[in-house]
């Protein structure tokens, strides 16, 4: 029961004090987690980033729900999640409830055109980056064009969007492991982006 | 029923987001904006409070939207929808599987989601950029030339400082909003 406490606590602290995504909180995380109480170390942390990163679900939530599992199973993932959304839950509903009273109000409104202007110079850097960093060959411009053609243009719906997208990686990626594999047999998998930088991703070689 | 809607909606929605916050967007637009449950103006004001407010966005989003559709109750479904899928997956993996990023097939699917999810965060900024930035766009209000250039000076000057010097959005947020009141009011 102490850890279970604990573990909401810890997370609703975490949540508290993470302004922005997922990433915002890895210092805090460290902190907690890593030097305060000792439940996993520095490179359990970043395994379950990589791991929350390539699951289902909001990277924050996937940690929470992570070290919840290792510290006390399934009760503990819920705790920990739970901590992890409280805040939100209370500042967001508290904000909703205030917003909607205002939301009519003249300077209320100027305020948010000025907002959303600022809103669309913030996600167009934001994409540029993540560009930078998840986009690494042909098929990778290829996947980026296609969804968001997709959507804009043909209004296609994003799910099937996103699984294309994955399916297309397995059959692209497995084709040119084969492909190197033939043309020598020595060379696997692991070693492939040493000789052929562009056709493996150096982040997950590093995972 | 508003309720079991929020909660569909929020847990396809936490299933099929891969990766951070913002991947979120341009499915929650679709199933929230699209199917007319909420404006595309106030659901881009979400997303401006949401990215200033403590905690993870996706979340934010989640509460916020359950709350506009069916108030506290509704800010609970949804919230508690959308981790219902990360809960059951990760329960999952951090219990039976712990090499799952090694397995080939998984990581070349990772590499293909990865640019298509950025392709599709790129149509929220692009969404947003036509409705709320570029003069005629569909939702935005006609305005006089003068607001007009302070909305695309606020867009370019929020854009240069956020790549520049890497501030918390909170404050960009913030400024713009200052700004707003004493320029567009």
């Amino acid at each position: 029961m102490d850890e279970l406490i604990k573990l909401v606590s810890v997370f609703f602290r975490i949540g508290l004090f993470t302004v922005g995504g997922g990433y915002a909180m890895l210092p805090m995380l460290q902190r907690e987690v890593v030097e305060k109480y000792k439940w996993l170390t520095e490179e359990e942390i970043l395994n379950i980033y990589a791991i929350g990163q390539s699951t289902p679900g909001i990277i924050a939530i996937n940690v929470a729900t992570f070290v919840g599992t290792r510290r006390k199973g399934l009760t503990g993932a819920i705790a920990a999640t739970l901590g992890m959304v409280l805040p939100s839950l209370i500042i967001i509903t508290l904000i909703a409830a205030f917003f909607t009273e205002f939301k009519d109000n003249a300077y209320a409104k100027s305020a948010f055109e000025g907002v959303r202007a600022a809103v669309a110079g913030l996600l167009v850097i934001i994409v540029a980056q993540m560009v930078k960093k998840a986009v690494t060959d042909i098929l990778g411009y290829l996947l980026m064009f296609g969804a968001f053609s997709a959507i804009v243009f043909f209004k296609a719906p994003a799910i099937p969007v996103i699984l294309l997208g994955g399916i297309i990686g397995i059959i692209y990626y497995s084709a040119i492991a084969a492909k190197n594999f033939k043309a020598s047999p020595e060379t696997n998998e692991k070693n492939a982006p040493a000789k052929k930088p562009d056709t493996d991703n150096q982040q997950e070689i590093e995972k | 029923m508003i309720y079991l809607k929020l909660f569909y909606i929020f847990f396809k929605t936490g299933l099929f987001t891969i990766g951070g916050g913002l991947a979120t967007l341009p499915l929650l637009h679709e199933q929230t904006v699209g199917a007319g449950l909420i404006s595309n103006q106030d659901f881009y004001d979400m997303l401006a409070v949401s990215q200033s407010t403590p905690g993870p966005i996706g979340i934010n989003l989640a509460t916020y939207v359950g709350y506009e559709l069916g108030s506290i109750p509704g800010a609970i479904i949804a919230t508690l929808a959308m981790v219902a899928p990360s809960i059951i997956t990760i329960y999952v993996i951090a219990k039976f599987i712990s090499d799952f990023n090694k397995n080939a097939y998984v990581r070349r699917a990772m590499r293909g989601f990865r640019p298509t999810a950025v392709g599709m965060i790129a149509t929220a900024a692009y969404f947003v950029l036509v409705n709320s930035v570029i003069p005629g766009g569909k939702n935005s209000e006609p305005q006089e030339g003068a607001s007009q250039i302070v909305i695309g000076g606020i867009f370019l000057l929020s854009a240069y400082l956020y790549y520049k010097y890497k501030p918390h959005p909170v404050f960009i947020i913030i400024g713009s909003a200052i700004a707003g009141i004493i320029f567009l009011g």
